[in-house]
């Protein structure tokens, strides 16, 4: 038996000589660097990647990075990465999008990716503003947020990017942090080793239309009271003394101080594989609840899903072994012809 | 490669006729060439007759290249913000799809080559305008009939073709969009006859029109023509 060489790589790898144009101190800096990192050590050769954006500040990416890519059409990303996966399965096809891409424009496209589970892995740069036209509110805007297009405040709910990607059937949701390094890394590796659908929201800074957007999950002296962090097959403690927990009662979570009585024993113990929706709806909706903390990591893991790109060819050499290859000239006669004869 | 856009119109979508299906072995073969070979490989470096990029597909080795809306340097393909690259690369996509022309075989008119009237349609309209065609040169009229296959690029003969006669038509079923680019293109006082009532023009709309032309009939607006039609 031979084994296979794989390649080495390291981060330059993947860097390319392309000035980058995102404004200093932008979080996408710090996703970039991720996505280089963890890309070098897949061990997967670089020409098998392709990244493809759509338009905005986050769909910049693919310029970045040495490998294949395109910068497509306004929120049509998810369409053309769907087309190459189905003809190319054993290329690695990543989706850079951003909140305005992805979640206004391009919703549609984004909720029929991730119900048909197409083996993509899709990076959501949310920074719940429109950087690129310069500080327009986005589909994931705050109720009452003060933006150039919103002078008195926005009167439109948000999308809650996990809650959409979980109610379109997604396989794969996560979330991570732009400045988190390792945890950034970490669920990126495991979205790269999903092979269906793989949707990673990472919530991200734009330091010029809407600095601090998550100082809460961001600041140092709070995060450890703001964040919990989702880990299968362990209970959800949070807090600087870890002194906290999510526990299940009812159909509904509640947030319990430990002690007096009150053990880990108690806690929701956390199940990424977790078959019902409601489920993983739960752990979404803690975002935006006073006095909950903002959950991050994998919020479901479906591995028994299959892909579409290996449904549709499936059946294709399923059709072909029972009918033989299409014939074009006998597909332009078999409907009502015929033919006059001089 | 290069975009085709193929226009159409609602009575040519909801019409039916009898088509001769071709054979698969007389449609011309289209040969693509992907190109494999990473040495010297620049993604925007172009063919010198067609000006078309090298076509280097996804997962091929050593051929890792970006594409995308943000305008590139000629032949490296880096991303360039300079103003003159921007202009030579407007320029250069332009003389591109103008190459197109190349491979778009000469203007041949129905009816007349050279004479009193020309006109110049597109789609659904060529069934009336040759039938009024051949009604006007049975009474001795001299007529040609350009009915375009190719609307951008135009083929390169047209502006020789409209200098062989004296009066250009160009019936269409909108606002006069062909028209609009005729005149702009090759300064020619080109005269439209629109019909936007989601009905095909009739033969004698068309031969009152060429009558007028060519002064045999009193001019009458278009308004005026369609009411008298409708009065029928």
């Amino acid at each position: 038996m031979t084994t296979a060489t794989l390649p080495v790589y390291t981060k330059k790898d993947f860097q390319t000589d392309q000035e980058i144009r995102w404004c200093p101190g932008c979080g996408d800096y710090a996703i970039l660097s991720a996505v280089q990192m963890v890309f070098a050590d897949l061990g997967i050769p670089r020409e098998k990647f392709v990244i493809i954006s759509g338009i905005g500040c986050s769909s910049r990416f693919p310029y970045y990075i040495n490998t294949f890519g395109f910068h497509t059409i306004h929120g049509r990303a998810p369409a053309v990465a769907t087309g190459l996966k189905i003809v190319r399965p054993d290329l690695e096809v990543w989706v850079a999008t951003g909140d305005g891409d992805s979640l206004s424009i391009g919703g549609n496209h984004t909720i029929h990716m991730l119900r048909r589970n197409v083996g993509l892995k899709v990076l959501l740069f949310n920074n719940k503003i429109y950087g690129l036209t310069k500080g327009q509110y986005s589909p994931t805007s705050e109720v009452g947020k003060k933006t150039k297009s919103t002078p008195f405040g926005t009167t439109d709910r948000p999308f809650n990017p996990i809650s959409l990607a979980i109610g379109s059937e997604a396989t794969f949701v996560a979330r991570s942090v732009d400045v988190f390094q390792t945890h950034l890394k970490d669920t990126l590796k495991k979205a790269a080793a999903h092979k269906g659908s793989a949707y990673v929201e990472i919530l991200q800074n734009c330091n010029i239309f809407n600095d601090g957007a998550w100082e809460t999950v961001t600041e140092k002296e709070a995060r450890s009271e703001n964040i919990v962090q989702l880990e299968h097959g362990k209970p959800l403690i949070y807090g600087k003394n870890r002194d906290k927990g999510i526990r299940l009662n009812g159909l509904d979570l509640e947030v319990v101080q430990l002690g007096n009585g009150v053990t880990e024993k108690d806690l929701l113990v956390h199940d990424e594989k977790h078959p019902r929706a409601a489920y993983a709806f739960l752990l979404a909706h803690m975002e935006h609840r006073p006095g909950f903390p903002t959950p991050i990591g994998v919020f479901r893991s479906w591995d028994n899903v299959p892909r579409y790109e290996d449904l549709i060819n499936d059946q294709i050499r399923e059709v072909q072994a029972k009918r033989g290859k299409g014939d074009l000239a006998k597909l332009l006669r078999s409907g009502d012809t015929w033919e006059l004869k001089a | 490669m290069v975009p085709v856009i193929i226009l159409s119109d609602g009575y040519l979508a909801n019409g039916a006729e009898p088509w001769k299906v071709p054979t698969i072995d007389e449609l011309p073969e289209i040969p693509v060439h992907f190109e494999t070979n990473p040495e010297g490989f620049l993604p925007y470096r172009r063919d010198p007759v067609t000006l078309s990029r090298p076509w280097a597909v996804p997962g091929t080795p050593g051929l890792e290249h970006r594409i995308g809306g943000i305008e590139k340097q000629d032949v490296t393909g880096n991303i360039d913000y300079e103003p003159l690259n921007h202009e030579h690369m407007v320029r250069l996509r332009a003389a591109k799809v103008e190459a197109v022309a190349d491979d778009i075989p000469p203007v041949v008119p129905e009816g007349d080559q050279s004479g009193d009237l020309l006109i110049i349609a597109w789609g659904s309209t060529h069934g009336p305008i040759t039938a009024a065609l051949n009604a006007q040169r049975e009474k001795g009229r001299s007529i040609g009939h350009v009915h375009l296959r190719h609307l951008n690029p135009l083929p390169r003969d047209l502006g020789d073709v409209i200098k062989r006669f004296k009066k250009v038509l160009v019936p269409e079923m909108n606002m006069g969009q062909l028209l609009m680019i005729l005149r702009a293109k090759y300064l020619v006082d080109a005269q439209g006859y629109n019909k936007i009532q989601g009905k095909p023009f009739k033969t004698s709309e068309i031969e009152n029109k060429i009558e007028q032309m060519l002064g045999l009939a009193p001019f009458t607006s278009q308004e005026d023509d369609f009411d008298e039609q409708a009065g029928e």
